[in-house]
């Protein structure tokens, strides 16, 4: 947790926005059209896939042609300590992942660009993002700000928040070193690569840890899609639409690529409309494709964010790491909240006497939840029942009346009057006296 | 903290101060039956009663998405009018054996959440959230009530 956690915390300063999922979609929905405008037609490689970098996984259809052997012989055992120069450094992280990628924008895109997302993918796991990141956190400042919003994203997508799984990240990293081992000749393969290479990435990384963003590949999805859907056409179809429908967007704002886009553009669209409201994840590379796999992504991810949540509010919980220990201090939490709640009704019982609540009073309460409305018609019904002696209907505009009332049922005691309670009952909820005198007085 | 994160850090209608006045007005009105032969004890379990009820209600009007808000009036509901429906053994039953299902934490956690018994993982993690900003909401608030009758 140690180094992984101080690099989340880097990320967290830098960009002010911790890798969450929620708006994952949005974001990625956001990242192609920034695309735009920092695509160089040139095509740089350095600046292509330092921009494919900072895009992280929205866009893998960006087609960019990278050199195939630039840099791609060095082992990015130096990635960490590149040169400062956040794109060549980003660049030069990025290229060995690439390594796979020769990409040719006149060759068939399809066959072509599954293999680049694979690889691409794969090449983003939590430490290289976090480092790559980390590095060109400086980019984004000195980069147009629509940069910013690219960083962000990726930084949603590439850090691996999950405080309880600091051991599977190191793992991940560990994974990470073994990617760049590919065989490159393996990953020059057209087609079969896309499909093939997933499946046996994910095999021997399947200790990888599932980063928060899924991304299925870009092009790849229509043959991916095709075969899921045919083998599970229940699970498969949905995600196979959601990638159709992620790339119909991205291949929509995609300008590298324009052939390709309005290739697979034709063939999301028939896809595509009735897909709308499904949840847009990708898969990453390296891991399985299948819609089981990622449907069980989506699960954990789901999961770990509450975690997060959860975490969140029990105190005390930050350096706990691991599901288990996390559920235990909830369990803890829970039950000593209880407890005092317990403890604090036999409190208010010694204080309150004579107090029973009935079964019709609890109805009333039941009947007027949901609206304050209701419960103002509720005092006024009870105000109706019972004789007013000298207080009248309105006149409780403050909460303190109430504890007035309270405390004159307690008749022997004087205590003093902590209005705090009930500061916050004001401010919120003004209209609505308590005309709660009436019924003390007739039972005193 | 977050910005993205789904559920918001604060809801639109505060659950503490719905919470504080359902809770006093339960209080309050409870005052119109008085049994002066109720023990301490009756005393001390009908002021919990009226303070989750009022919680639950509070919860469901702040945010009524959640389950276990439900679970609470309706178990309130079935006591009141004197069904006993105890909890139902039925889940242990059907286990014959302990290595089969092991009481994991998640069962753990269904067995202290109201309305947990029949939810998935990721949901009970979700409910748990909301009922422990409840229960908090009503600790402040019932500390802050016995402390201003008796300090």
């Amino acid at each position: 947790m140690g180094s992984i956690g101080n690099v989340e915390l880097l990320f967290e300063q830098s960009n002010g926005i911790p890798p969450c999922s929620p708006t994952r979609s949005r974001f990625l929905g956001l990242l192609p059209e920034t695309n735009m405008e920092m695509a160089t037609p040139s095509n740089a490689s350095v600046s292509c896939s330092s921009l494919e970098m900072l895009q992280s996984f929205s866009t893998w259809d960006s087609l960019v042609p990278v050199d195939e052997n630039a840099g791609f012989t060095e082992k990015v055992t130096a990635r960490h300590h590149s040169t400062f120069n956040p794109l060549n450094a980003v660049a030069l992280e990025h290229l060995p992942c690439v390594n796979v990628v020769h990409h040719h924008p006149s060759s068939p895109l399809v066959g072509r660009t599954p293999s680049i997302s694979c690889l691409l993918s794969g090449t983003y796991p939590a430490n290289i993002n976090n480092f790559c990141l980390v590095e060109s956190s400086t980019t984004v400042s000195t980069v147009p700000p629509a940069d910013y919003h690219l960083g962000t994203p990726n930084q949603c997508c590439s850090v691996n928040p999950s405080p309880e799984n600091p051991r599977s990240r190191v793992q991940a990293s560990d994974g990470e070193c073994e990617g760049l081992d590919y065989d490159p000749a393996d990953q020059k393969e057209e087609q079969n690569v896309a499909n093939s290479d997933p499946k046996s990435l994910s095999d021997g990384k399947k200790r990888m840890r599932v980063p928060d963003c899924l991304v299925l590949e870009s092009n790849s999805n229509f043959n991916k899609a095709q075969r899921i859907e045919s083998d599970q056409p229940k699970h498969g179809s949905k995600f196979s639409n959601e990638s159709m429908k992620m790339q119909k967007e991205r291949d929509i704002r995609d300008d590298l690529s324009k052939s390709n886009a309005r290739q697979s553009q034709d063939q999301s669209q028939n896809v595509d409309a009735p897909m709308e409201d499904y949840i847009h994840i990708r898969a990453r590379r390296g891991q399985a494709t299948n819609s089981h796999s990622l449907a069980e992504r989506v699960r954990r991810e789901k999961i770990s964010e509450r975690m997060r949540f959860l975490q969140d509010l029990v105190p005390g919980c930050n350096k706990v790491t691991g599901k288990a220990v996390m559920l235990d201090e909830i369990i803890n939490y829970v039950q000593s909240l209880q407890r005092q709640v317990e403890f604090l009704s036999m409190k208010l019982a010694t204080v309150i006497p004579h107090i029973d609540v009935e079964g019709t009073l609890l109805k009333d309460i039941f009947h007027s939840d949901g609206s304050i409305s209701d419960a103002l018609g509720f005092i006024h019904n009870i105000n109706s029942t019972y004789p007013i002696n000298g207080y009248p209907l309105e006149s409780i505009e403050s909460g303190t009346d109430v504890m007035q009332c309270l405390k004159n049922c307690g008749d022997t005691r004087k205590s003093s009057m902590n209005s705090e309670l009930f500061q916050m009952d004001q401010n919120y909820d003004n209209r609505y006296p308590i005309p709660a005198m009436m019924s003390f007085r007739v039972y005193r | 903290m977050s910005l993205l994160r789904e559920k918001p850090a604060i809801n639109p209608k505060s659950l503490r101060p719905l919470f504080a006045r359902r809770f006093l007005m339960a209080l309050i009105t409870s005052k119109r039956v008085n049994k002066r032969k109720s023990s301490f004890s009756a005393r001390a379990r009908r002021i919990k009663q009226a303070a989750d009820i009022s919680l639950a209600s509070a919860a469901m009007a702040c945010n009524s998405k959640h389950a276990w808000s439900k679970a609470v009036i309706r178990r309130s509901h079935a006591t009141l009018r004197h069904h006993r429906l105890l909890r139902q053994p039925q889940a242990e039953a059907a286990v014959p054996m302990k290595e089969f299902r092991r009481p994991s934490r998640a069962d753990a956690l269904r067995r202290l959440m109201p309305g947990g018994r029949g939810m998935g993982f990721c949901r009970l993690l979700e409910e748990a959230a909301d009922y422990i900003r409840a229960l908090k909401a009503q600790v402040q608030v019932m500390q802050c009530i016995a402390d201003s009758l008796d300090p």
